[in-house]
């Protein structure tokens, strides 16, 4: 169980997260929503072990994550939003330095990446630096590398990035099996529909505030809407963004 | 003897950190990301490799020449030589670590990958550390290895060369242990810069670095007859204020290992690799006690919110230009690129390392360091240090325009397709922005410093700048492309390869238009013919460039080598 109380973050003085609050039982999967610069990645980067925070605490199976960060970490799948990869490394290479990292053994390691570079086409281009990879390539590897130590926390940060229709699928699907499994996961994304689909839980998040935190059909009936869109642009949305829209398309005549 | 599971795990992920870390470091001596690493690391070796082994090859025949001289006077020969092979090492040393600087300590990219992974920012530190100084003895073993067999080889040839295994291994213990400390000495100030004033200050550091060690390489080849032998003096007479300088403990231990007597020498010999182990004994302490600070700071940096004073001027310049907007789109990005990119800020001050070399040489040639020559009047050796800098600066600028930042990101170039003319336009205003009008307006102030007479502080500098505006349409002469967008072929000109091809316009350019300047600074009437004269060959070559640059469309992919100048050897083979 992994229960985040009353968590702030700031950077120098500029508060990112406030007070935030989350809770995510095995075999949930727990959306994280919210508009650009929200605090969602500074959320994320806190429940991982990256960041701190200020405030408030962190919890994995009722420990402070801090007091035990490197056996924490060991549990943790992450997927970050930028593809920070080291770009001169292989596929392959990659993932034997991460599972490395983790004490996979070799064999099992070997076994493993083989697996990840078939299953996602990316065997005939396991030698290429990663540099040579597109968007969603490298987004592949990155799933493979938060996965392979099989994680009981699985945290992904905008994971369909790049990703292609029958990627993006798949990787609902897998999230999907993971939560039978009874992982613990954390899905911070701006699809509303993939958030919808895979995601029991969501947390809306707004200027470093929860400003709700319910479950997906709770939050459609609340706000009495049909989809989790219109229930996002109900409670975090506070533009008129047809206005927007036609304002932006006016720019160019001026 | 078994370690415990958590430190064999902590051993083992050091191992594959240190594996990781070397190519991190290699990575970050690319100049351009698109070259291939092995490649370079291979070539770069035998770039710093040649000069020290030629030198020594050289030598071998030398000594072989003075077989029958007197032993004193092959002695001092010796020591000399000596000091010059352990000066070579430490600058190149130096100059390693200028060029990895901003990958001696992880960075935030090593921080947001292996952050979230169960490793300790000590282990990761450690690793860096550990790979760092290896990159630093396969350096040094290269620099060191090939001159250590030639004067080995050398040594049967006179008795003061002393006895050929003893020569062999002292040579390698004294440069390699004088690179090594110097190496982490500019560890251990990379670390207390990055602790005390943040990385982003410490990164900047790298560029001054680089211009200095570079200047350096160049110069210690013209210090072989001046400056080395008095330090030779002063190690012989026993000097043990001498010590303080860097390289005079190890000359001291390189001095007594081949079985030398002079005063003090142990002294002198003890206290080198003293100094090495003192060096590594603090720079570890000082690289893995502020690691876990170092990963907080960097995973919790900020962007930088704003721009660089120098860079705000220039781009307000660029704007300002009564140009079309294609031309000053492209001078703003062109601009703007130049000075916030670190791989083509370190390219260009390659080249002002060798101007800055040359300019000091020109200088203490003309008697600088002599008091003969009177700096208070245009004297050519002054005349032509803006020159040379210009020069150099220019021709920087030209090879870090060759090199693509971002080839991703050329689309904008290739949807917007501007005409050639206009971005040559730009090219040559980013030259006259960046190198030229600086330069000429430094010289101008210098002048004044010195107490030259305005009429001659504003002649040279109007001088100066038509010069430069000729010598930028010279360097442009065959350019095709938007600064920074063309990828990179594999016969692409740099200073390596064409140094002999500018030789004969740096005299020209430099050191006789610097004597003509001379002449024409006593009458006013030429030096408005030599102004003439100079704006008119500005003119002719820039309507030629005009000319020329009709019905040509831009170049963003390099043409494949010639195949006369790979014979199509791949071809013949398949």
């Amino acid at each position: 169980m992994l229960d985040v109380d009353e968590v702030w973050k700031s950077y120098r003085g500029v508060p990112a997260v406030r007070a935030l609050t989350l809770h995510a039982a095995p075999g949930t999967v727990v959306g994280l929503l919210g508009p650009n610069g929200c605090g969602k990645s500074t959320t994320v980067r806190m429940i991982v072990g990256l960041l701190k925070p200020n405030r408030g605490r962190i919890r994995w199976r009722g420990v402070d994550i801090h007091q035990q960060l490197l056996a924490y970490q060991t549990i943790v799948g992450y997927i970050p939003e930028e593809p920070r990869l080291y770009a001169y490394l292989s596929a392959g290479e990659y993932l034997e330095l991460v599972g490395g990292l983790r004490g996979i053994p070799r064999a099992t390691l070997t076994r493993r990446i083989n697996r990840y570079l078939e299953i996602f086409g990316l065997d005939t281009d396991r030698h290429a630096p990663l540099s040579a990879f597109s968007k969603g390539m490298r987004q592949k590897v990155l799933i493979s590398a938060a996965l392979i130590h099989d994680p009981e926390l699985i945290v992904l940060d905008e994971p369909n990035s790049g990703l292609d229709v029958a990627a993006t699928l798949v990787l609902r699907s897998l999230v999907a099996t993971l939560a039978e499994r009874g992982k613990v996961i954390i899905y911070s994304s701006h699809m509303l529909d993939a958030v919808e689909k895979v995601c029991q839980e969501v947390v809306i998040m707004r200027n470093g505030r929860a400003i709700a935190s319910t479950s997906v059909t709770r939050l459609r009936e609340s706000t009495d809407s049909t989809t989790l869109e219109q229930a996002f642009t109900s409670v975090a949305v506070d533009q008129d963004v047809a206005a927007v829209g036609r304002e932006l398309a006016a720019i160019a005549t001026i | 003897m078994r370690l415990s599971p958590s430190l064999q795990r902590e051993f083992d992920q050091f191992v594959l950190l240190s594996r990781d870390s070397v190519r991190s470091l290699l990575n970050a001596a690319l100049l351009s990301r698109d070259s291939d690493p092995s490649q370079f690391a291979l070539w770069s070796l035998v770039l710093i490799a040649t000069p020290p082994a030629m030198y020594a090859f050289h030598q071998l025949i030398d000594y072989s020449a003075r077989h029958f001289q007197k032993a004193a006077i092959i002695e001092h020969a010796i020591q000399v030589d000596r000091m010059f092979f352990l000066l070579y090492g430490m600058l190149v040393a130096a100059l390693v670590a200028a060029a990895t600087w901003e990958a001696l300590l992880p960075d935030v990219a090593d921080q947001e990958i292996v952050g979230s992974l169960p490793v300790r920012p000590r282990t990761l530190a450690a690793a860096r550390l550990v790979a760092t100084i290896w990159t630093a003895v396969i350096a040094s073993a290269a620099v060191s290895l090939p001159a250590a067999v030639f004067l080995a080889v050398a040594a049967p040839s006179h008795r003061s060369l002393g006895f050929l295994p003893v020569v062999f291994v002292a040579h390698i213990v004294a440069t390699m242990g004088a690179s090594l400390f110097m190496f982490v000495l500019l560890l251990i100030f990379r670390a207390l810069l990055a602790l005390c004033f943040g990385a982003h200050a410490s990164e900047r550091l790298a560029t001054l670095l680089q211009l200095v060690t570079i200047a350096g390489l160049a110069e210690v080849f013209f210090f072989i007859n001046g400056v080395i032998p008095a330090l030779v003096d002063r190690l012989a007479a026993g000097d043990r204020s001498a010590l303080l300088i860097p390289s005079m403990p190890f000359a001291a231990l390189y001095a007594w290992l081949v079985g030398l007597h002079y005063p003090s020498l142990g002294f002198g010999a003890l206290a080198a690799p003293l100094a090495l182990v003192a060096s590594i004994a603090i720079v570890i302490p000082i690289y893995l006690w502020p690691a876990r600070l170092f990963a907080r700071r960097a995973l919790e940096a900020q962007p930088h919110q704003h721009a660089g004073v120098i860079s705000t001027v220039a781009r307000v310049a660029a704007v300002a230009l009564p140009s079309s907007p294609a031309v000053r789109s492209v001078t703003t990005f062109t601009v703007t690129t130049m000075l916030r990119s670190r791989r083509h800020r370190l390219i260009v001050t390659a080249y002002l390392g060798l101007a800055l070399a040359i300019t000091t040489l020109s200088v203490i040639v003309a008697g600088g360091l002599r008091g003969t020559l009177a700096f208070n009047q245009p004297a050519i050796s002054l005349l032509a240090l803006p020159l040379v800098t210009m020069f150099f600066a220019t021709l920087g600028l030209r090879a870090a325009f060759a090199v693509p930042s971002d080839l991703d990101a050329n689309w904008v170039f290739r949807l917007s397709q501007p005409r050639l003319a206009s971005v040559l336009d730009a090219t040559v205003i980013s030259l006259l922005l960046l190198s030229i009008v600086p330069v000429s307006t430094l010289a101008a102030l210098g002048a004044l410093a010195l107490d030259w007479t305005p009429h001659d502080a504003a002649t040279m500098a109007t001088l100066d700048l038509l010069c430069g505006l000729a010598l930028a349409e010279w360097a442009l002469r065959d350019c095709r492309a938007v600064p920074f967008t063309c990828t990179r072929s594999g016969d692409a000109e740099s200073l390596k390869s064409r140094w002999l091809g500018h030789i004969v316009p740096l005299i020209l350019f430099a050191f006789v238009n610097a004597a003509i300047q001379r002449s024409v600074l006593r009458s006013n009437r030429a030096a408005a013919w030599y102004l003439g004269i100079v704006l008119t060959a500005w003119v002719v070559q820039r309507l030629r460039r005009q000319f020329a640059a009709r019905n040509v469309s831009l170049q963003f992919d390099a043409s494949p080598p010639d195949a006369m100048a790979t014979l199509d050897l791949s071809e013949a083979i398949s």
